[in-house]
């Protein structure tokens, strides 16, 4: 039996691993926490070249070289697919994203710029309505969608369009009533009945994500704890903001809630 | 077996790390008569979060580090020496301003861009060129800057700034390290294992061991060593890369938004803190644009175009890679050039009040 290149045999396994685990990702569509969309395709070619590798590897696990040492640096290598396959991880949330920054007072004008997708006449036929807003053409309608907008659900787009709306043209939308689904957030400095609605918004992969949303304000009846996932109905108004560092007042939208409910969090909670 | 003793001081201590934290985290997990509230608590809060940025960024840099590795090698096997010599352009200032163009027709993410600088000032392009090239490519692309337009598509001035000023500080520090360096060697020696076979072969002096059993041209042959070059290249680069966004990550989420706020007014203040934010977040020049943008309102404007020049250059990833080829004092050169240069640019913004 031909002797076994130690070295070469473990990078082998490495590569064979990292195409794995791409795969399993893109299988699963796990790949959608980690990664806007558009991503997507160098993802694809990362997966290629990793293959490509390893099957130019597998010969060279047979050459023979004078050292029998193990390169530690491999160590290095095993240690995101190890935290990938420890934790596991099924959504981003906690601690570690609110330090990521939020967006809502100072600068809403970025947020809403940066997703902005539809001309004037769309949203005037769409948010005409009285009642409950509701986003039926979304569909017929993608034509009218630049690069950032694809890519979301429904749902997600919905959020989207609620918030744009309600940031750029909130004197349109007083008065109205909405329908939206997102997560809790809420901080110290925020009133004992007040909360944000929000979804991460992703512009190029997961290391980026901010935290958007809405200032809702309800009768304070149960403790809505951070990250659960709920469905409110509400009003839209106004009301003043201070930015804590600017010392800026601002007016930006608040909903007054009516209604809510306890919702599963969605299979694709970003927004892109 | 013994371990291979003869490598960086930077990787023994990342290995030592590492080791240490997958301790803790098959503690955390096999143990079940530990899983109290606390520790789900934790891994909610933190490591959900911590794993998913840092295998984000792990994803999102490799297809780049990976083309970075090919074109290096594409340069090492199939442009020599004598090529390079005639194309670089006698006079300094204008080899400073073609080198400095060269994103326009290359666009190289920053992970991909050492491995191919490094092959290049091997084969002989000068330092100043090599450093100017390596630091404007990352700003001065078309990518990047319709991803900057795309994210301040209401204060297009902010793209122009960047464009422009990242084009001027890449020749000025380009021009400033070649000086410095005085025509010096900047890389470091490559540690080899003392009995390896074939060490410094003759053509291709990047300090891989690798047996060329035939010196054939045939294109197999060439694919060959293309690839061989581009994997070993990956396991270098790579290494960095992870030890980079392992740090970034950690900065992410233990670094409070509120420490970072609180300086966005001052006009030296914001520019040091965006400046620093942009070298421990280490995002790739494509998508920092957008987390800029969340400063605006809060941070000055010189502050904001200090962290959209910085960030290209000169970042713990970025700096953690350029640790696996040059010398320190190289480094140390560079990077501080890099950091007057940007903290300049960006103060003359606040003063002038744009």
């Amino acid at each position: 039996m031909k002797k076994i290149n130690i070295n070469e045999l473990i990078w082998f396994i490495i590569l064979i691993l990292f195409s794995l685990y791409i795969y399993t990702l893109f299988d699963t569509e796990r790949i959608n926490l980690y990664m806007h969309p558009k991503m997507f395709n160098y993802i694809y070619l990362s997966l290629f070249v990793f293959i490509l590798l390893s099957i130019f590897q597998i010969k060279k696990i047979f050459h023979h070289s004078g050292t029998k040492r193990i390169k530690l640096g491999y160590i290095i290598f095993l240690l995101p697919l190890l935290l990938a396959f420890i934790i596991n991880p099924k959504e981003l949330r906690g601690k570690a994203v609110y330090n990521k920054g939020i967006n809502m007072g100072g600068s809403q004008t970025s947020i809403i710029d940066e997703y902005e997708y539809s001309n004037d006449e769309y949203n005037e036929e769409e948010y005409g309505k009285e009642e409950y807003i509701e986003i039926e053409s979304l569909e017929e309608d993608k034509s009218n969608l630049d690069i950032l907008g694809y890519g979301n659900t429904l749902e997600g787009q919905k959020f989207l369009d609620i918030i744009n709306q309600s940031y750029m043209n909130l004197d349109e939308m007083i008065g109205k009533e909405i329908e939206i689904e997102g997560f809790v957030y809420r901080e110290e400095s925020f009133a004992k009945n007040e909360f944000l609605i929000s979804r991460l918004l992703i512009s190029c992969c997961a290391a980026d994500a901010q935290v958007g949303g809405l200032l809702c304000q309800y009768g304070g009846k149960s403790h809505l704890e951070n990250d659960e996932w709920i469905r409110i109905t509400g009003t839209i108004d106004s009301t003043n903001y201070k930015d804590q560092y600017s010392d800026e007042e601002q007016i930006i939208p608040v909903v007054k809630i009516t209604d809510w409910e306890k919702i599963e969090p969605p299979e694709s909670p970003y927004i892109y | 077996m013994n371990f291979d003793r003869g490598f960086d001081k930077i990787e023994k201590v990342a290995i030592l790390l590492l080791l240490f934290m997958l301790c803790i985290l098959i503690t955390f997990n096999s143990i079940r008569s530990l899983d109290t509230e606390m520790i789900s608590s934790i891994k909610k809060d933190y490591l959900e979060g911590f794993t998913i940025i840092f295998l984000s960024t792990i994803l999102e840099a490799i297809p780049f580090v990976m083309i970075g590795a090919f074109i290096s090698s594409i340069i090492q096997i199939f442009v020599s020496e004598e090529t390079i010599a005639k194309i670089i352009p006698k006079n300094r200032y204008i080899g400073l301003v073609v080198a400095s163009l060269m994103g326009i027709v290359f666009p190289v993410c920053e992970c991909a861009i050492v491995p191919i600088v490094r092959r290049l000032i091997k084969k002989g392009v000068p330092i100043h060129l090599g450093i100017t090239f390596m630091l404007a490519v990352p700003i001065v692309n078309p990518v990047v800057l319709a991803s900057t337009y795309y994210a301040f598509s209401n204060q297009i001035y902010i793209v122009f700034l960047r464009g422009f000023l990242g084009w001027t500080s890449a020749m000025l520090i380009g021009h400033v390290v070649g000086i410095l360096q005085d025509g010096k060697n900047p890389f470091k020696k490559q540690i080899h294992n003392k009995d390896s076979q074939d060490c410094h072969h003759s053509s291709c002096g990047c300090g891989h061991e690798h047996s060329h059993h035939d010196n054939k041209n045939t294109v197999f042959s060439k694919l060959n060593n293309i690839i061989d070059h581009a994997s070993l290249e990956l396991y270098d680069v790579g290494k960095l890369l992870i030890i980079g966004a392992f740090l970034s990550a950690i900065s992410q989420i233990f670094v409070p938004r509120e420490w970072i706020l609180s300086v966005g007014r001052g006009q030296a203040s914001s520019i040091v803190m965006m400046m620093i934010l942009a070298f421990v977040l280490s995002l790739c020049s494509e998508a920092d644009a957008f987390i800029a943008k969340t400063f605006l309102g809060q941070f000055t404007t010189g502050s904001i175009v200090g962290f959209l020049i910085l960030g290209p250059m000169l970042d713990i990833k970025n700096i953690i890679m350029l640790s696996g080829s040059f010398k320190p004092k190289f480094i140390l050169k560079h990077s501080i050039t890099i950091i007057l240069v940007c903290f300049m640019m960006a103060m003359m913004i606040n003063i002038m009040g744009i």
